[in-house]
């Protein structure tokens, strides 16, 4: 009897070590997945300062002001010394920007200094004929990040759109 | 944890962005069973066109290249395909995907089908070889079959294949 009660007492306490170690294990993969996290956190941090520096970094909006004379149906950003960008518009883009969304395009990488930058919006005016938005000129690129807004705006008077570039 | 455990997470963790960055970069060898990135092309009249905008739906795109003469006599047998198999099934998509010649689009149209153009510049363009191809993908977004060769050679093989295929779906037929 005594040795059945202590091969009892010796298999709780194997039990509980066996569940402790457990958790000790858990904890550890706990940890180790934190720590990946981190880590990972940390690369995409360094990675997005060494690809694309805030000195560097200019981000361009399209925004849509009426959309009854002017339908964008492709986009093309080139300037010197900016990485060209192109765009193609479907049909749920347009109702987006129609409905007074305001579009990101992909980040550019601009060195400090002044750029003449040349956007090209293709589309559609009220009639279906296609057509093209130019906007070109000179912006200036300081160490802060740059945001430069492209708004197309309907021209009632002369029944077609035009585009204007803000920069801030 | 000790630090060689940390430089060897972060040496895996690298090793994973920079694999996952070339997968998304590679897209020259598109397979079966493949989820492929989206497709985001203009059309040759009117809004582009989006894969992604597609999911749901079975899509149907003959890649057509330059598109020979060959393959302008087999574009409207395709056309007619494309309408019976449309009857049944509303929500199929069909596209005709050309070539852009260098910077200038093509002005003709093949067929009555809507028309997208493959412009090697754009980052929503693929890169297909050989062509011309025909691609099934299904409403999940799946490339599920390729028949690639001559379109007049292929049409019975992609009749057979659709009709398999469509009713593989799950979509519910409409008559």
């Amino acid at each position: 009897m005594k040795f059945l009660a202590a091969g009892m007492l010796w298999i709780l306490g194997m039990t509980q070590a066996v569940a402790e170690t457990q958790d000790n294990a858990q904890l550890e993969i706990e940890s180790a997945k934190r720590s990946v996290i981190e880590i990972g956190n940390e690369i995409s941090e360094i990675e997005d300062r060494l690809v694309s520096p805030v000195s560097t970094k200019a981000s361009l909006y399209v925004a849509v002001s009426g959309g009854r004379f002017f339908k964008p149906l492709t986009l093309k950003v080139s300037g010197a010394g900016i990485t060209p960008i192109s765009y193609v518009y479907t049909q749920a883009d347009v109702q987006a920007l129609a409905f007074g969304g305001v579009q990101p395009l992909p980040a550019i990488d601009m060195a400090p200094g002044n750029h003449r930058v040349k956007i090209v919006v293709h589309g559609m005016d009220e009639r279906q004929q296609e057509r093209d938005l130019v906007y070109e000129g000179i912006v200036r690129k300081g160490e802060t990040h740059l945001k430069m807004l492209l708004s197309i705006v309907d021209n009632a008077a002369q029944r077609s759109a035009v585009a204007t570039l803000r920069t801030w | 944890m000790g630090l060689n455990c940390r430089i060897l997470l972060l040496i895996l963790t690298v090793l994973g962005l920079s694999q996952a960055n070339a997968a998304e970069s590679d897209n020259t060898a598109l397979l079966v069973g493949d989820k492929p990135g989206d497709l985001r092309l203009p059309a040759a009249r009117g809004y582009g066109f989006s894969l992604r905008e597609q999911l749901g739906k079975p899509v149907l795109l003959i890649w057509v290249g330059d598109c020979n003469i060959v393959c302008r006599d087999a574009v409207p047998k395709y056309e007619a395909l494309a309408k019976r198999y449309s009857k049944d099934y509303p929500s199929l998509t069909v596209r005709v995907v050309r070539d852009a010649d260098g910077d200038s689009y093509p002005r003709d149209t093949l067929s009555g089908m809507s028309e997208l153009i493959n412009d090697s510049h754009l980052p929503g363009a693929w890169k297909v070889s050989p062509v011309p191809a025909v691609m099934l993908i299904s409403p999940e977004g799946v490339l599920d079959r390729i028949l690639v060769g001559n379109l007049n050679r292929n049409l019975e093989f992609t009749d057979r294949a659709l009709a398999s295929w469509l009713s593989s779906t799950g979509l519910e037929r409409q008559r």
